[in-house]
C-alpha cells in the first residue's frame, strides 16, 4: 500500500519538484552571475509554451525514441520509490552492488529500514556519487554540450534537432530524472527513524546547491578529462570504501 | 542410451558422407537440411523425455572395447597433428601432440588399471548443452548452405573446399555431443582433442598465409590446454584413483585433495574458452568464413571450455584454483570489453565481446557458489543464441554490402530493414535491460558481492559500463537514418533467412521463458551439483518487473502510434553544422562547395586501442596465471 502511494506521489510530484529545482537553479545561477534572473516558475512557462508549439521534426522516429526515454525514466523512478530492487533500478549496474554491501539487501525498502544511515558506511561511495551527479545533472565542468547556460542555447548536443512538444517531453523526462537522483541521495541518509527524513531533505537541497555552485565556478572540461577523473574518483573513493567495509563487516 | 549414441554417431556419419559429396548442388543441400532436421528432432526428443523422467542417469560401466577404439582414435589424431606440424614446419605442435597422446597411451597400456566409473552421464546441464549444440549448431549449418554459395561467388580466389568444410562442421557437432555426454575423463579428452583439431582445420579453410598462421596459433594454444588435460588425467588416475569427471568433482568439493588435477583441467578450460593470455587464437579465427566463427563463438568450441569449468565449479569454492579462475575470468571480462570499444570491424567487436562474456562465465564458475553458477549457465545460454545470431547477420550484411565494418552499417535500418531488425534483436539480447544477459549479470554481481570478492565486483562494474558503451555505439549506427537512403536489394538466401529468423525467435522466446528454464533445468541441476536444496535465486517480484519491462518495449511502439495519432508533424531538413545543401545529404562548406555529410562513431584508439591495451593485458594475465598455478601446485605437492 505504502509503495503504491509513494509511486503515485513520484508520478505527480516528480515533475513539480524537478521544475521547481530548475527554477531555483536558474534564479541562483543568475544571482551568482549578478543578474536578476527569471521568475521561479519560468521553467513551467517554458514547458507549456513548448507543448503548444507546432511540432517540427526531422524524422518521425524521434517521437518513438523520446517517448521511450520518458517512459523508462518514469519507470525507473517508480521502481525506485516503490522500494524495488536497486539493481534493476540502475540498469547500468554501477552503483547498486554497494548498498547491498552495507545492508545485506538490494531492496530499497530494506535499505531505508536499516537502523543506521548508509552514509555512515559509505562515505566514499557518497563522494563518488556526488561526482557523477554533476554529469547526470548536466552541470559544468562535465556538461559536454548539454548545458542550460546561454552559451549553449543554439546548438545543444543531442537535442539540436528536437523542438516543440518533443523537446518538452525531453525536458519533462529530465525533471523526473532529477527528482529520482535526489531520491538516491536521500537513500544515503534515510534510516528506520522518522526524523532521518528531516535530515535527508536538507542534505538533498545542499547537494543540489553545491552542484549549482560548481556549475558556476568551473569551466567545462574536455571529455578525456571527464572520463579519466570520473574513473579515478569512483575507483579510489568507491573501492577504498568497499575494502574497508569488507573488513569491518 | 540409444538416443545418446545416435546423437554422437550421426554427425560423424553425416560428415563421412559429406566429405565425398564434392559436387555442390540440390542433393547436398537437402542432405544437410535432412541431417540437421534429424539432429534437432533427436535433441528435442532427448530433452523432453529426460525432463519428464527427471533424474540424471549414467551408463556403460565397463567397456574395454570402446576404450581401445578411443585410444586408437587418439593415435589417429596425433598422426594428423604430426603430419600438419611437419607439413607447416611447426615442430612444436607435433611435439605437444606426441607428448600428451604418449602420456595417455602409457597410462592406458602400462599404467595402473583405470578405476571403474560410468563413461556416460546425462543430467540437466547435459540437456541444456545438447539443446545449445543441437539447435544453434544446426541452424548455423543450415545458414552455411546458402552462405558458402555466396562466399564462393565473392571469393573466387580461394579453392572451393566446401565438401570438406561441411564435413568438418558436422564432425564438430558430433565431437561436442560426445564431450558433453562423456563422464570418463579420457573420453572427454578424446572429444576435446577432436574439437581442437577441427577448429584448426576450419580456421585454415582459405589456405592463405594469414589463415595458416592463425590456424596454427589456434592449434598450439589448444594443444597446450590438452597437455594440461592429459597430465590431469594421469595424476588423477595414479594418485587419486579417479578417472571420471563426476568422481573428481565429488572428491574435490570442499577440500584441497584434488587441487592439482582441478587446476590443470581449469587451465585447459581457460585455453579453450580463449581467456587472456590465450585470447589470440579466437581473434585469429575471424579469417575463416562466417559460419566457422559463429560455430566457434557460440554453440561449440569455446562453450566446451566454460562447460568444463562449470562442471568443476564445486571444486573451486574457496581455494587457489578458484581464485585463479575468477581472477583470469574477471580480468578478461574487463580488458576485452575495453578493447572492443576501439574496434570498428564488426566481427572483431563480436570476437572481443565473446572473449569478454566468456570471461564473465569463467569468473562465475570460479566463484563456486550456486548463485554464481546459476548466472554462468544463463550467460552461456543467452550468449550462445545471441552471439550466433550476431555473427550470422554480420556475415549476411557482408555478403549484401561487401563490408562488415560497423561504420558502413550506418542507417542499415533503411537499407536492409530485415537484417537490421535481426541484428537489433541480437544486440538487445547481448546487453539490454529485460533480456537475458542483464539478468545474468545481475545475479553474477549479487554472487560476487556475497562471496566478498571485491576485485570481481570492480571488474564487473567497470566492464559492464564499457560493454554498454560499445553495444550502444553499434546500435546507434544501425538505427541512424541518413535521409533519402535507397533500400538495397535483398540478396540473402532462403536458408540464411530461415536460420536468422529462427534464432531471433529463439532469442525472444528465451527471454520470455527464462523463469521456466530456471525452475525446470538450471535449479534442479544446481541442487544436484551442490547436494542441497537451494533458495530461489531470482524473486518472483523481480521476474514480474522484468516481464513488465519486456511488455513495455513491445507495447511502446503501439502506444506511441496511438498517442501521436492525428498529430501533424512538420518534416524539416536536418541540422548539419553548415547550411544544408537542400538534399539532406550534403552541406555547404566554408568555400561554398557542397560536401557529403558523414557521421562517424567514436573509437578512442588513443585510450582503448589494441596497441595500448592488448600486450600489457596478455603479459599481466600470463604472469598471474603462471604465478597462481605454480603456487597452487607447489603448495599441494
Amino acid at each position: 500500500m505504502w509503495s503504491i502511494i509513494s509511486v503515485a506521489l513520484y508520478l505527480i510530484l516528480g515533475p513539480v519538484v524537478g521544475g521547481l529545482l530548475a527554477g531555483f537553479d536558474r534564479k541562483i545561477s543568475a544571482r551568482l552571475q549578478g543578474r536578476q534572473g527569471p521568475p521561479l516558475l519560468q521553467p513551467f512557462y517554458d514547458l507549456f509554451k513548448l507543448f503548444s508549439k507546432q511540432s517540427v521534426v526531422v524524422n518521425n522516429v524521434q517521437d518513438f525514441l523520446v517517448c521511450g526515454f520518458l517512459v523508462f525514466i518514469v519507470f525507473t523512478g517508480g521502481l525506485f520509490f516503490s522500494g524495488g530492487d536497486l539493481l534493476l533500478v540502475f540498469f547500468a549496474l554501477t552503483l547498486a552492488g554497494i548498498f547491498y554491501k552495507s545492508t545485506g539487501s538490494f531492496a530499497v525498502s530494506d535499505i531505508i529500514h536499516s537502523s543506521v544511515s548508509n552514509i555512515a558506511y559509505l562515505p566514499g561511495i557518497f563522494i563518488g556519487f556526488l561526482f557523477i551527479l554533476a554529469i547526470k545533472f548536466r552541470k559544468s565542468p562535465f556538461d559536454l554540450s548539454t548545458s542550460h547556460h546561454a552559451h549553449q542555447e543554439m546548438v545543444k548536443g543531442l537535442t539540436t534537432e528536437l523542438s516543440g512538444n518533443i523537446l518538452a517531453l525531453v525536458e519533462l523526462s529530465h525533471w523526473y530524472e532529477n527528482a529520482f537522483l535526489l531520491g538516491v541521495i536521500g537513500l544515503f541518509i534515510i534510516n528506520s527513524n522518522w526524523w532521518s527524513f528531516l535530515i535527508a531533505v536538507p542534505v538533498c537541497i545542499i547537494a543540489y546547491f553545491m552542484e549549482i555552485l560548481v556549475d558556476n565556478t568551473f569551466p567545462r572540461v574536455k571529455w578525456e578529462v571527464m572520463l579519466k577523473s570520473t574513473w579515478l574518483v569512483t575507483l579510489v573513493a568507491g573501492v577504498i570504501n568497499l575494502m574497508i567495509l569488507s573488513f569491518i563487516k | 542410451m540409444g538416443v545418446i549414441a545416435f546423437l554422437i554417431i550421426l554427425p560423424f556419419v553425416a560428415a563421412f558422407f559429406l566429405a565425398f559429396m564434392k559436387q555442390q548442388g540440390k542433393m547436398r543441400d537437402y542432405f544437410i537440411f535432412t541431417c540437421c532436421a534429424v539432429i534437432v528432432a533427436a535433441v528435442l526428443y532427448f530433452a523432453v523425455t529426460n525432463l519428464i523422467n527427471g533424474e540424471s542417469r549414467s551408463y556403460i560401466l565397463e567397456t574395454h572395447g570402446l576404450d581401445t577404439a578411443i585410444l586408437i582414435g587418439e593415435f589417429g589424431l596425433m598422426g594428423l597433428v604430426v603430419y600438419y606440424g611437419f607439413h607447416y614446419k611447426k615442430y612444436y605442435v607435433a611435439f605437444l601432440s606426441i607428448a600428451q597422446t604418449g602420456l595417455i597411451a602409457w597410462l592406458e597400456l602400462f599404467g595402473k588399471k583405470i578405476p571403474e566409473a560410468n563413461h556416460i552421464l546425462s543430467d540437466k546441464l547435459t540437456i541444456m548443452m545438447c539443446l545449445i549444440i543441437g539447435v544453434v549448431g544446426c541452424l548455423i549449418c543450415v545458414y552455411a548452405v546458402g552462405y558458402m554459395k555466396e562466399y564462393r561467388a565473392h571469393h573466387p580466389e580461394y579453392k572451393d573446399r566446401s565438401a570438406f568444410f561441411f564435413a568438418m562442421l558436422f564432425v564438430f557437432l558430433g565431437a561436442m555431443f560426445g564431450l558433453v555426454f562423456s563422464n570418463s575423463l579420457t573420453w572427454i579428452y578424446f572429444f576435446w582433442e577432436i574439437t581442437s583439431i577441427c577448429s584448426f582445420l576450419l580456421i585454415g579453410y582459405n589456405q592463405t598465409q594469414e589463415a595458416i598462421t592463425n590456424s596454427i596459433r589456434a592449434l598450439w594454444m589448444n594443444l597446450l590446454g590438452g597437455l594440461g588435460f592429459a597430465v590431469a588425467i594421469v595424476y588423477g588416475t595414479l594418485v587419486l584413483n579417479v578417472a571420471d569427471l563426476h568422481g573428481l568433482v565429488t572428491l574435490g568439493a570442499g577440500n584441497e585433495i584434488a587441487i592439482i588435477p582441478v587446476i590443470l583441467l581449469a587451465f585447459a578450460g581457460i585455453t579453450k574458452s580463449a581467456q587472456f593470455p590465450f585470447s589470440g587464437w579466437l581473434l585469429g579465427a575471424m579469417v575463416a568464413p562466417t559460419p566457422t566463427s559463429a560455430l566457434l563463438h557460440s554453440a561449440t568450441m569455446v562453450k566446451a571450455g566454460v562447460y568444463l569449468l562449470i562442471r568443476l565449479s564445486p571444486t573451486f569454492a574457496g581455494n587457489l584454483a578458484g581464485t585463479m579462475v575468477t581472477t583470469i575470468g574477471g580480468f578478461t571480462f574487463f580488458a576485452a570489453s575495453l578493447l572492443a570499444i576501439s574496434q570498428s570491424d564488426g566481427k572483431k567487436v563480436l570476437a572481443y565481446s565473446t572473449i569478454s562474456n566468456l570471461g564473465l562465465i569463467t569468473a562465475c564458475a570460479g566463484v563456486g557458489m550456486h548463485e554464481a553458477v546459476w548466472a554462468g549457465v544463463f550467460l552461456m545460454m543467452f550468449h550462445a543464441v545471441s552471439k550466433s545470431l550476431m555473427f550470422l547477420s554480420v556475415g549476411a550484411v557482408e555478403n549484401s554490402t561487401g563490408s562488415r565494418n560497423i561504420e558502413d552499417m550506418h542507417g542499415l535500418i533503411v537499407k536492409l530493414p530485415g537484417l537490421a531488425f535481426v541484428m537489433i534483436v541480437g544486440i538487445a539480447g547481448m546487453f539490454l535491460a529485460p533480456f537475458g544477459m542483464l539478468i545474468s549479470k545481475w545475479a553474477a554481481l549479487k554472487a560476487f558481492v556475497d562471496s566478498n570478492s571485491l576485485l570481481l565486483v570492480v571488474f564487473l562494474i567497470f566492464g559492464s559500463a564499457t560493454t554498454l558503451f560499445y553495444w550502444t555505439k553499434w546500435l546507434g549506427k544501425l538505427v541512424a537514418v541518413l535521409h533519402h537512403s535507397a533500400r538495397l536489394p535483398n540478396t540473402v538466401g532462403k536458408s540464411e533467412w530461415f536460420s536468422l529468423i529462427s534464432q531471433a525467435i529463439l532469442m525472444i522466446s528465451l527471454c520470455l521463458t527464462f523463469p521456466m528454464v530456471s525452475t525446470y533445468i538450471v535449479e534442479p541441476f544446481l541442487s544436484d551439483m551442490f547436494h542441497q536444496t537451494l533458495p530461489a535465486i531470482i524473486s518472483s517480484g523481480n521476474v514480474n518487473i522484468m516481464l513488465m519491462m519486456l511488455c513495455a518495449i513491445v507495447i511502446l511502439p503501439i502506444a506511441v502510434r496511438f498517442l501521436t495519432f492525428g498529430k501533424k508533424n512538420k518534416i524539416v531538413m536536418s541540422y548539419m553544422g553548415g547550411a544544408n545543401a537542400g538534399d539532406d545529404r550534403n552541406f555547404i562548406d566554408a568555400f561554398g562547395d557542397s560536401k557529403p555529410m558523414y557521421l562517424a562513431n567514436w573509437y578512442m584508439e588513443d585510450y582503448f586501442g589494441e596497441k595500448i591495451i592488448l600486450k600489457p593485458a596478455i603479459m599481466l594475465a600470463a604472469a598471474g596465471l603462471i604465478v597462481m598455478m605454480v603456487i597452487a601446485i607447489g603448495g599441494a605437492v
